[in-house]
């Protein structure tokens, strides 16, 4: 018998009611693999439900229906093996803990003096160990993002899960911040999925983009980024076959968007087997 | 790994060493030379409408400032106003204890809250004055009577600010806490009540002056001591002066629980970058 998938999401389903009451179908039946250590990311239109599907991949929703598998066994809440990293990281971190415990949120649950050893590491990952004292806002927004990354380091995840992270700082932080989180990802070995509407970056980062349909979004394509690894932001986002991928992946999404309402769901990307 | 140059404003941290913070405190605890020449204005006022007037029911401002002497340093010190700081201390602890945890409860479980709304929209109706008749019943004469109706009057501003605040917490704020495993009294611990803290501690101020003002209230009709006790029995005896004494008294006993009051907010909101920067009112 074949070893279960690291991470299987079959057949999610998941509608939100609105504040007048209205059910409005956001994912539908969504269909996904990732391989340990795979770096995957989340493309489509905005207004997808991109959201939402991460936010059921961690646990912090239940979908109506369909299952989340970890080698196997279907997640229940929100499992320890992964963590998050949000688009506003001004509101993910807390104002009134210092950058030290606010990552140390992460490592509640184990011994003081191994958490310690975990948040000076972490820290040190990101180029902060000099600004554990400080507080969230006495930082740099791309500082902040990198604390929240920090913290989502620090509890040594096989799964870290993205939205938008680096959405609400300026173009040259965010390729600094992108390349940390490959030098990381590299680093640890942990799996990655990124959900992002700028494609260029899913390509960047990736090993394999899916592209997801409007609302109620399903997965209506993969593309494999079969780009050389390490990737630089100087040479790699100037490669042909960035601009081909980039170009195949923008067709996809406009079409989506246009089209998103009208599809019945059958898409499916199930990438274990299309190596 | 490099990551980007410290971008961190120059100002914001200037704002941390003590100098910015002493400051601050001592503009907040109404130490400013303008503020004093306001109750100087006030005092010298009196003063003169005392000596103009020359009525027995209106004694300057210096014979009830000895009268203050009088009683601060005579036996009134510890039957009245020691008495009457206790109780109010006690039911200032009750009452914002229940407020914070019943607040934060009631506000985070959205569906308990919904029915709590209307209980507490009219239990806090009732004006506090007309629960002692009931207390006097219930507790009869003296302390415990006194402080049941000083806390069950200061509980509402706490509890509601505490609701409202729990309702309006950062939704990241929750999914974050959720996503590092943070539950139940730990979350209100790390989470709930640090977010809503501005806002309880406002309640709470309001509690504090309204503990006062019920506190008098409730010595006068049910207790045997307590500076509500004493101001009545000087007006029954014609003691004009402690009368304004024990009005005196109270008011700068409000007055230092107030200054303790945001001296403690001030330490306990430091986090905040507004708090920090001195900028806050």
């Amino acid at each position: 018998m074949p070893e279960p998938p690291f991470l299987s999401v079959v057949g999610v389903s998941k509608s939100l009611t609105s504040a007048d009451g209205r059910v409005l179908p956001v994912n539908r039946d969504v269909t996904l693999t990732v391989r340990p250590g795979e770096f995957v990311s989340i493309v489509g239109p905005s207004g997808a439900g991109k959201t939402t599907l991460l936010r059921t991949l961690g646990g912090l929703t239940t979908p109506d229906s369909g299952t989340v598998r970890h080698r196997g066994e279907p997640t229940r809440g929100v499992p320890s093996w992964l963590s998050m990293v949000f688009q506003e990281y001004n509101k993910t971190l807390f104002p009134w803990l210092s950058v030290r415990k606010n990552v140390r949120l992460a490592v509640r649950h184990i011994p003081r003096a191994a958490a310690d050893l975990r948040i000076d590491e972490a820290l040190a990952q990101v180029g902060l160990a000099d600004f554990a004292d400080h507080y969230p806002w006495e930082l740099s927004g791309g500082m902040q993002q990198r604390v929240a990354l920090a913290r989502a380091m620090a509890s040594q995840p096989e799964l870290l899960l993205m939205d938008e992270p680096f959405a609400s700082v300026d173009a040259l932080t965010r390729a600094k911040l992108e390349d940390m989180v490959l030098a990381l990802w590299q680093q640890a070995g942990f799996a990655a999925i990124l959900v992002t509407h700028d494609i260029g970056e899913a390509i960047y980062l990736s090993d394999r983009v899916l592209a997801l349909s409007g609302r109620p979004s399903t997965i209506l394509s993969e593309v494999r980024v079969d780009l050389p690894r390490p990737r630089s932001q100087s040479v790699t986002r100037a490669l042909p076959r960035f601009h081909e991928l980039s170009s195949r992946l923008l067709a996809l999404v406009e079409h989506a968007g246009q089209e998103g309402r009208e599809h019945d769901g059958q898409g499916r990307a199930d990438a274990g087997d299309q190596r | 790994m490099t990551g980007p140059a410290p971008r961190v404003l120059p100002a914001l941290l200037a704002a941390k060493p003590g100098g910015g913070r002493r400051r601050v405190a001592r503009r907040r605890l109404g130490l400013r030379s303008a503020g004093w020449l306001g109750v100087l204005a006030v005092a010298v006022a009196w003063q003169l409408a005392a000596l103009a007037l020359h009525r027995p029911t209106l004694p300057t401002f210096t014979t009830a400032l000895a009268a203050v002497g009088q009683v601060v340093t005579g036996p009134a010190l510890t039957a009245d106003i020691l008495p009457s700081l206790a109780r109010t201390l006690i039911a200032f602890a009750i009452a914002g204890a229940a407020g914070v945890i019943v607040g934060l409860t009631l506000g985070y479980v959205r569906s308990l809250g919904d029915y709590a709304v209307a209980v507490i929209d009219f239990l806090r109706s009732v004006p506090a004055p007309l629960l002692i008749p009931l207390a006097i019943v219930l507790l009869g004469l003296g302390t415990p009577m006194v402080v049941a109706v000083v806390a069950a009057a200061a509980v509402w501003p706490v509890l509601i600010n505490a609701f409202d605040a729990a309702r309006r917490t950062e939704p990241l704020y929750l999914d974050t806490a959720r996503s590092c495993g943070i539950r139940g009294v730990s979350l209100l611990r790390i989470v709930l009540l640090p977010a809503a803290l501005p806002m309880v501690l406002a309640g709470l101020r309001i509690a504090l002056s309204t503990c006062l003002a019920v506190l008098v209230v409730a010595e006068m009709l049910g207790a045997s001591s307590g500076i509500g006790y004493f101001i009545q029995g000087a007006q029954q005896t014609f003691q004009i002066p402690q009368t304004y004494a024990g009005i005196l008294v109270l008011a700068g006993v409000g007055w230092l629980f107030d200054t303790m009051f945001l001296l403690a907010e001030h330490r306990l909101l430091r986090w905040e970058p507004a708090v920090a920067r001195g900028r806050h009112a």
